[in-house]
């Protein structure tokens, strides 16, 4: 299961990456603008079109803020072997991604890794939502 | 762990990014399903061939893309379809992006969507099951024709026949506000889709869309795929508002339809 998901999670990566051209993505998030997140997660949405990922991260002035991250449509990330419990509350994550346009703190996850170096959900954006 | 995710990624470069969807986890998969699917297609009461079953599509975010077997080689544009191609980015900055609003994606970026699709089939009517954002689209099969004066629709009206073994599907009544694909080729509400479905054994359907869209092209074209049945994925709901923060945060704009696809 665990391979099969690592797996999944290489052709989702390497789709985000293919459909540079996807209109949803491009009209909300800026490939120009990457963006690291590590922080402490505050809430899970799971929900269509995609899920989102809320965690408090602390800048280098130590003010905290709450962003929100999307991640995968839930039933594909079903089928991949996550669970709305893979990530819970309280769970320290690193989330590369890339900004939204808004200004808000919103990014599109590519990545999400716990401390260990296991890597849950992503696959965002990797095809029509 | 690290090793296979680049022979995966690999493979995918292979296979030249075909479906992404994994199928084998999900719960209730069985192994024995997918057995001897070379056996004989199953066959409706009246002796035609069923294209009953939950099916592996073809994800085509480009029909001209040629890493995917069966693609359009040169799209035929007209100047109106050309400028629609060009404008599409423009386009969705000021009427917005309408499978970002969640409205129908139509039916070829259902049938070339991330997400499975389900045919249940009888002698009068196949009906085609979306998981995306849960919608359905019927097709008689019993002779009846287009309904008169109906109003345009994003999947339209369709009927289908029989030719021999092969069941054949046209679409009209199209209101012209969807487009080909996930990268947005365009067409208008003057299209007309004609698709074939063959059963060539239990696991296997060969499919081909093709689009008549003299607004858009100067000639017909066609995608050819494969699809293989796929007995261990059951439909899911897709609620697409539940969680539409791009359109709730103003990412996505309201989708205003355009006003020159007739």
């Amino acid at each position: 299961m665990k391979r099969t998901a690592l797996f999944v999670i290489g052709v989702a990566l390497l789709s985000a990456q293919a459909l540079s051209a996807h209109h949803s993505f491009a009209a909300e998030f800026d490939r120009n603008s990457p963006v690291t997140l590590t922080g402490s997660v505050t809430r899970v949405d799971w929900g269509n079109p995609h899920i989102w990922v809320f965690l408090d991260v602390k800048d280098d002035t130590g003010k905290v803020s709450n962003w929100g991250v999307e991640g995968g449509a839930p039933n594909a990330l079903f089928r991949n072997g996550w669970r709305k419990d893979s990530l819970k509350v309280g769970d320290t994550v690193t989330v590369e991604g890339f900004k939204s346009k808004d200004g808000l703190p919103r990014a599109n996850a590519n990545r999400v890794t716990l401390p260990d170096g296991r890597r849950v959900f992503a696959g965002s954006s990797s095809g029509d939502r | 762990m690290k090793g296979f995710v680049v022979v995966g990624t690999v493979c995918l470069l292979a296979l030249g990014l075909l479906s992404a969807r994994a199928t084998s986890q999900a719960p209730g998969a069985s192994g024995a399903a997918s057995a001897k699917t070379n056996r004989p297609a199953p066959r409706l009461a009246n002796g035609k061939p069923s294209m009953a079953g939950v099916w592996d599509n073809t994800r085509r975010a480009d029909v001209t893309n040629p890493a995917i077997p069966g693609f359009v080689k040169e799209l035929p544009y007209t100047a109106w379809g050309k400028a629609k191609w060009e404008s599409y980015d423009s386009f969705m900055q000021t009427n917005g992006d309408y499978v970002g609003n969640c409205l129908p994606f139509g039916m070829s970026r259902s049938i070339y969507g991330p997400h499975p699709l389900q045919i249940i089939h009888d002698n009068d009517h196949l009906v085609m099951l979306f998981e995306q954002n849960s919608m359905f689209h019927i097709v008689p099969t019993d002779g009846r024709p287009f309904t008169k004066d109906l109003p345009p629709s994003w999947f339209g009206e369709s009927v289908g026949r029989w030719d021999g073994d092969t069941l054949v599907v046209e679409t009209v009544n199209l209101n012209g506000y969807t487009r080909v694909d996930t990268i947005g080729h365009p067409m208008s509400a003057r299209a007309r889709i004609t698709q074939t479905f063959r059963r060539v054994d239990f696991g296997t359907i060969e499919h081909t869309f093709t689009l008549t869209d003299p607004k858009t092209y100067t000639s017909p074209w066609t995608v050819k795929d494969t699809w293989t049945l796929d007995p261990g994925t059951k439909l899911l709901e897709y609620a697409c508002m539940e969680n539409n923060r791009a359109l709730f945060e103003g990412r996505i704009k309201p989708f205003v339809p355009p006003d020159d696809v007739d």
